[in-house]
């Protein structure tokens, strides 16, 4: 990624060549697309039975019962400063939103959407990132934008969206 | 090159190479204690050996090329062409440091510079020229025509028609082995061993390749040689098959991977990484010069290590074993809810049969007399029935018994998986000690005990600062100087004991020395200075509530931070550590005669027994440990202190916390019957106000992953039945935000 957001920075003109690039899924934030890298996910899941866990900052839905394992389940909306309808909720039981579990480097987490568009192929050519990108989308979580099929999609950056979480739980 | 090395490869060699540097290290301290213990020396070049062969195959070539000086420095003193002296083992242990170095680097990703090891190398190369180089220059030559060239690589000496014959032979499933024979050069037929062996390993395999050849061997003795072979065999039966004593000193058998072999390819295609190298190489392989007298003697130590390798082994994935140990979680889970279940079922069955006597005795006195026979009968049924329904609750009462029996012992087995020696722990301890005993000009005996104590996986990394920052105040401030013992007529070396035992459900570690005690006048004075009590506390005190100040935050001080354990850890962080893992540290010291640590550990972080209650219908889990009793409170019976709820228990004030307060930020309404749990934390008793109290139950524990997961009071996740999630109450993080909170006067804000 970084190599190609150094070339569009130079705006070094290369022929295009459409080479699929990337694998991303793709889902609502009301009427927004957003993707995040395929390589990521782990797995997708209904919002349900997530436990409110005390005293922690408000990005933090709760806690889900993974198979065995209890991983954190945070609210992609609250993330990138959007409403949400889960406000002083305990236990979140919805069928009508997804989890998307993330395994990034150790950690795994998953990100509250409210529903899943499709699985993504990103052609070199249909992807923008840089700086001037992440100021635009006035979010410093989205790293570029996917041009596809007449649709804005708002790239996330996994490596920030985590640092993010894990500083505002030192703080907490 | 990295493409061809699969990750498992890389972690195995690290696994194993962290081990064998460990060994290496107290090899030197042995040997350093007796410099003629042959048996030591054998250890240490074996263990230089495999990680050099082992960091070849995976192309780690800093880690190969570095440990090939050593091993050459190593097969010198094995030859007895080098004598044992202290600035060597400091040396050696040197570079043991470096090659440690060096595999941390490489587990992170990245490789050491030239600039880590360049000057010990020179160090180590200044060695083998000097001593004994002049004698064998001769010697060098003639060796010169042994290939050296191609023993760089590991399996390198494999031509490409064997190659293939191998890959054939792991391509349909038949394993092969390279099989590595140290002869003994004492043996008066040293000069067929290899024949011998040769000859047994042909009975049962089918050899694809000697190395060196037979043509050689039958030339002159070597002292070591391969046999590359097939076998459906296992390895313990090769090793029992052909480890002669006589003839043998050491066997090692590899299975061959297939990427082993495509690894050559790579390595040879790229050139070798052996060039220059051939020099270097000769020396080792000098061996003209008779073994010195002192290597004869290897008997007694050898065959304990023998007995130790014969004990078959297997290595597993950690995490698989926690996956095993979620699913026996799940198993104890539903064993609790049956016993429930039937616990019910009783309590039916009995109210059954009462209503039933009931039922019956108004029949007679009521004399229905309509159509008696016909009550009869019904009731004859009925009894029959209950009757029958009594002898399968007992049976059921019976098999849930047994059930219960089976999930334990398959929990305690599970939970055996986790656990190690704590010698894993224990291992670095003589050298830390040696080293800062050195440093300080003390002279300290460490004796260990119980090294074969087990211990859960999970605590042999949280344990080691805690227990070397006790020893380091042991050397420290127990252990005197030599003057000062001999003016005290004790013997001018200290002694310091760790001891390690199971007592019941606990793990005891103790860590003693014959210093000169704790002073508690000392630690009166000092925690007055540094205001931790005030005058009238410090005359209020008992000797053993002084005693424990040495806990306090705040009581060491900074300045104490040493090389031994790089960072200025008090008592009190020693305190917390064990705490944080479930257990307990305590304090015994004498005037002159010594001090004693003990720390006291449950004997698995996997499992903990519990008591399950809820607080505004979620599940917490007060460790059963922390547990003193459960009462049952009324609203007049809590007292304020300073704005604070009490409670008093048989004339202790004990601070209340309501867990819904704390947890849900809803205040208390003033009710009747509240269950308050009386636990113990450190010292100090605490209340804590519940809802309701579901049950003792053993509970899996869930870490959190601490990058993310922070609530304060809360330690850890469990499952409980039906998949949800419960909290594990952390008893010391409760308190501490209690008080953070009343001292800052607000509650947390945020998810409540």
């Amino acid at each position: 990624m970084e190599i190609r957001n150094k070339r569009f920075e130079t705006g070094e003109e290369t022929p295009v060549v459409t080479t699929i690039v990337m694998q991303c899924i793709s889902f609502y934030l009301g009427d927004q697309l957003y993707a995040l890298g395929m390589d990521h996910v782990e797995s997708i899941l209904f919002a349900r039975r997530i436990f409110l866990l005390p005293n922690t900052h408000d990005k933090l839905l709760g806690v889900y019962n993974l198979r065995g394992e209890i991983i954190p389940v945070y609210s992609l909306r609250r993330i990138l400063s959007l409403p949400d309808v889960y406000q002083g909720k305990r236990i979140i039981d919805d069928d009508d939103r997804y989890v998307i579990v993330v395994k990034y480097q150790r950690n795994i987490l998953g990100l509250m959407v409210d529903s899943i568009y499709k699985h993504l192929e990103v052609a070199e050519s249909e992807y923008q990132g840089g700086d001037h990108i992440a100021k635009w989308s006035q979010h410093a979580l989205i790293s570029g934008v996917i041009l596809k099929e007449e649709n804005e999609i708002l790239f996330i950056d996994m490596d920030k969206v985590v640092s993010y979480l894990s500083s505002l739980n030192e703080k907490g | 090159m990295m493409e061809v090395i699969s990750p498992e490869l890389v972690n195995d060699f690290m696994s194993e190479a962290f081990e064998l540097v460990q060994n290496m290290e107290n090899s030197l301290l042995s040997l350093e204690k007796n410099p003629n213990d042959a048996s030591a020396v054998a250890e240490i070049f074996r263990a230089a050996h495999t990680i050099k062969g082992g960091a070849g195959t995976i192309g780690f070539v800093e880690i190969k090329e570095f440990t090939h000086r050593v091993e050459d420095l190593l097969d010198r003193v094995r030859k007895g062409e080098m004598q044992i002296d202290p600035s060597l083992v400091s040396l050696l242990l040197e570079a043991k440091d470096v090659i440690e170095e060096m595999l941390h680097l490489r587990q992170q990703g990245t490789q050491a510079n030239s600039e880590l090891y360049e000057a010990l190398l020179a160090r180590i190369q200044g060695y083998l020229s000097g001593g004994g180089s002049s004698s064998s220059s001769s010697v060098m030559v003639k060796k010169e025509n042994v290939s050296p060239r191609k023993e760089e690589v590991s399996l390198g000496y494999l031509t490409s028609y064997e190659r293939s014959v191998i890959l054939e032979f792991l391509k349909q499933n038949y394993p092969v082995y390279e099989l590595y024979y140290v002869f003994n050069e004492n043996y008066e037929m040293k000069d067929v061993s290899a024949f011998q062996i040769y000859a047994l390993v042909g009975d049962f395999a089918q050899i694809i390749r000697l190395e060196p050849s037979l043509e050689v061997l039958e030339k002159e003795f070597r002292p070591d040689f391969r046999i590359v072979a097939m076998t459906q065999k296992d390895e313990k039966f090769i090793y029992e098959k052909t480890f002669m004593k006589d003839l043998v000193t050491d066997l090692r058998i590899r299975r061959i991977q297939q990427a082993d072999i495509e690894n050559i390819e790579t390595v040879m295609m790229q050139g070798g990484i052996s060039s220059g190298e051939s020099q270097n190489r000769s020396l080792s392989q000098e061996k003209e010069v008779s073994p010195s007298p002192s290597l004869s003697s290897v008997s007694s130590p050898k065959e304990k290590t023998e007995e130790m390798k014969a004990a078959p082994t297997i290595r597993v994935e950690s995490n698989r074993i926690d996956e095993l140990l979620n699913l026996v979680g799940e198993l104890v889970i539903n064993k609790s809810l049956l016993a429930e279940t039937s616990m019910a079922m009783m309590q039916d069955y009995n109210g059954i049969r009462m209503i039933l006597k009931q039922f019956i005795a108004g029949l007679q006195s009521l004399q229905l007399d309509e159509t008696p026979s016909r009550n009869q009968e019904l009731n004859g049924k009925l009894r029959g029935h209950l009757l029958a329904l009594e002898k399968s609750l007992e049976q059921y009462q019976d098999i849930l018994q047994r059930f219960n029996q089976i999930s334990s012992s398959l929990q305690e087995n599970v939970t055996g998986l986790r656990m190690v020696p704590i010698q894993q722990v224990f291992a670095r301890f003589p050298r830390l000690v040696r080293d800062q005993a050195q440093r300080l000009g003390k002279q300290v005996e460490l004796v260990i005990e119980g090294v074969e104590t087990e211990i859960d996986k999970g605590m042999v990394d949280d344990l080691f600062d805690p227990l070397i920052h006790i020893l380091r105040n042991s050397i420290d401030h127990g252990i005197e100087s030599p003057e000062v013992r001999r003016s005290k007529g004790k013997p001018e070396q200290g002694r310091i004991l760790i001891k390690a035992f199971h007592e019941g459900e606990n793990v005891f570690i103790e860590v003693s020395d014959d210093g000169q005690g704790i002073d508690i006048e000392r630690v009166k004075q000092k925690a007055l200075e540094k205001k931790l009590i005030t005058p009238a506390m410090a005359e209020s005190l008992s000797a053993k509530e002084l005693l424990a100040l040495i806990f306090l935050p705040g009581f060491s001080t900074a300045k104490e931070i040493t090389e031994l354990s790089g960072r200025g850890v008090g008592m009190d962080v020693v305190k917390k550590k064990i705490e944080q893992m479930g257990g307990s540290v305590s304090v015994f010291t004498a005037k002159d005669k010594g001090t004693k640590i003990q720390v006291r550990l449950p004997l698995t972080l996997a499992i903990i027994q519990g008591l399950h209650v809820t607080v505004a219908d979620f599940s917490y889990i007060l460790p059963i440990v922390a547990i003193d009793e459960t009462l049952i409170i009324d609203q007049k019976d809590i007292i304020e202190i300073e704005g604070d709820p009490h409670l008093n228990v048989r004339g202790e004030f004990v601070p209340i916390l309501f867990l819904r307060e704390f947890f849900y930020n809803e205040k208390k309404t003033s009710a009747d019957h509240m269950y308050c749990i009386i636990a113990r934390q450190g010292e100090k008793h605490y209340g804590l106000v519940v809802d309701e109290i579901v049950g003792e139950q053993d509970v899996v524990i869930k870490p959190f992953n601490n990058r993310l997961m922070k609530s304060p009071g809360i330690a850890a996740g469990t499952i409980i039945g039906n998949g949800n999630i419960g909290y594990i109450v952390d008893l010391a993080g409760l308190v501490q935000a209690t008080r953070r909170r009343t001292e800052t006067g607000e509650g947390l804000h945020g998810n409540s």
